[in-house]
């Protein structure tokens, strides 16, 4: 099986690591580890910029899957969409809304308020159906139809996913492709949906997470980088299992509870 | 060609942080603006009309004998 490596010991896992034979430097992130690395709300977010601080001098080349890049992105494009338009409510702001959008807009922040008195910690971010019941408010204007909606999304989007992409990639992090040539010797197994399934079917990991660790386990490398209990847990519940993920101590901590044997 | 040198992680989020505070677009605002302002001439408009109609639909000895 393989294991749990909290922040604070990875110098001297991967001194041990980088010793083997067979090993391959490189890593893959988790889609949570880049929201709490660039999202100051998130509980975990100072503990992990002080990890990537700390393993700077190793140069480890970061990988993520189209599943981890697009999640990231999702995220980053509500987060972008729940901040334009509750600027866009406040006074001096350059959008003139109806009233109609504008008390949508208020009602749903209420409600998003309401869900953090409810459950602290959770991200002050419109979900995708409190976007969907703004989105209608903006619409169907006896001019403009639905072009209101998309010239919010002009005002806030346009350009803004790309440059965030392009940020990713400056700062290291690249897309992981079984098909790029060059990658070749970063894997040791072809990448199958069916595989991806089991590892759901084994510990109840939801699909994109068992896509993730699917991916981990067809590479070369020896560990992920994560913050999510759950990818974790299946890493820990995978008899048979050589990958490790790297965690917060914080939660690192929380698997003793559940007795799994040490490896 | 020399490989471009990357950036520290850690960094990425000092960079997001510049990338949030980036203003909405002004030529999508303007045109949005003006979206709104034509919809709300035109409801006025309809408005007017709507009241010039119950006001002759009100004259008319026809109506409501």
């Amino acid at each position: 099986m393989g294991r749990v490596i909290p922040f604070s010991q990875f110098d001297k896992y991967l001194k041990a690591k980088s010793a083997e034979a067979d090993y391959c430097p490189g890593t893959i992130l988790d889609t949570n580890v880049l929201i709490s690395l660039t999202y100051e709300v998130k509980k975990d977010h100072d503990e992990v910029v002080k990890f990537f601080v700390s393993i700077a001098g190793h140069e480890i080349p970061y990988f993520s899957t189209v599943t981890t890049r697009s999640e990231y992105l999702d995220f980053h494009r509500r987060l972008r969409l729940t901040e334009t338009l509750l600027d866009a409510t406040e006074p001096g702001s350059p959008w003139k809304l109806t009233s109609r959008a504008h008390a949508e807009i208020k009602t749903k922040q209420g409600l998003l308020r309401a869900r953090i008195t409810r459950k602290p910690g959770s991200d002050p971010v419109f979900t995708d159906t409190d976007l969907k019941d703004i989105k209608k408010a903006f619409s169907a204007g006896p001019f403009s139809g639905h072009h209101g909606w998309l010239s919010i999304c002009d005002g806030a989007l346009a350009d803004w996913l790309k440059d965030m992409e392009d940020r990713l990639i400056d700062h290291g992090v690249s897309y992981i492709s079984q098909h790029e040539e060059s990658q070749k010797p970063l894997f040791s197994k072809k990448i199958d949906w069916p595989d991806a399934r089991q590892v759901s079917e084994r510990s109840g990991l939801g699909l994109s997470d068992s896509m993730i660790l699917n991916a981990l386990k067809c590479s070369r490398f020896s560990f992920a980088i994560s913050t999510d209990f759950d990818l974790g847990y299946a890493i820990l519940a995978d008899d048979g299992g050589t990958k490790d993920v790297v965690m917060p101590d914080s939660k690192a901590a929380e698997y003793r509870a559940y007795h799994f044997p040490k490896a | 060609m020399e490989k471009k040198k990357r950036k520290p992680l850690h960094e990425l989020y000092e960079s997001m942080k510049e990338l949030r505070k980036r203003p909405p677009n002004p030529a999508a605002v303007d045109k949005f603006n003006d979206l709104m302002r034509k919809d709300e001439q035109l409801e006025k408009a309809e408005k007017a009309k709507g009241d010039s109609e119950r006001k002759k639909i009100a004259r008319d000895p026809e109506v409501g004998a």
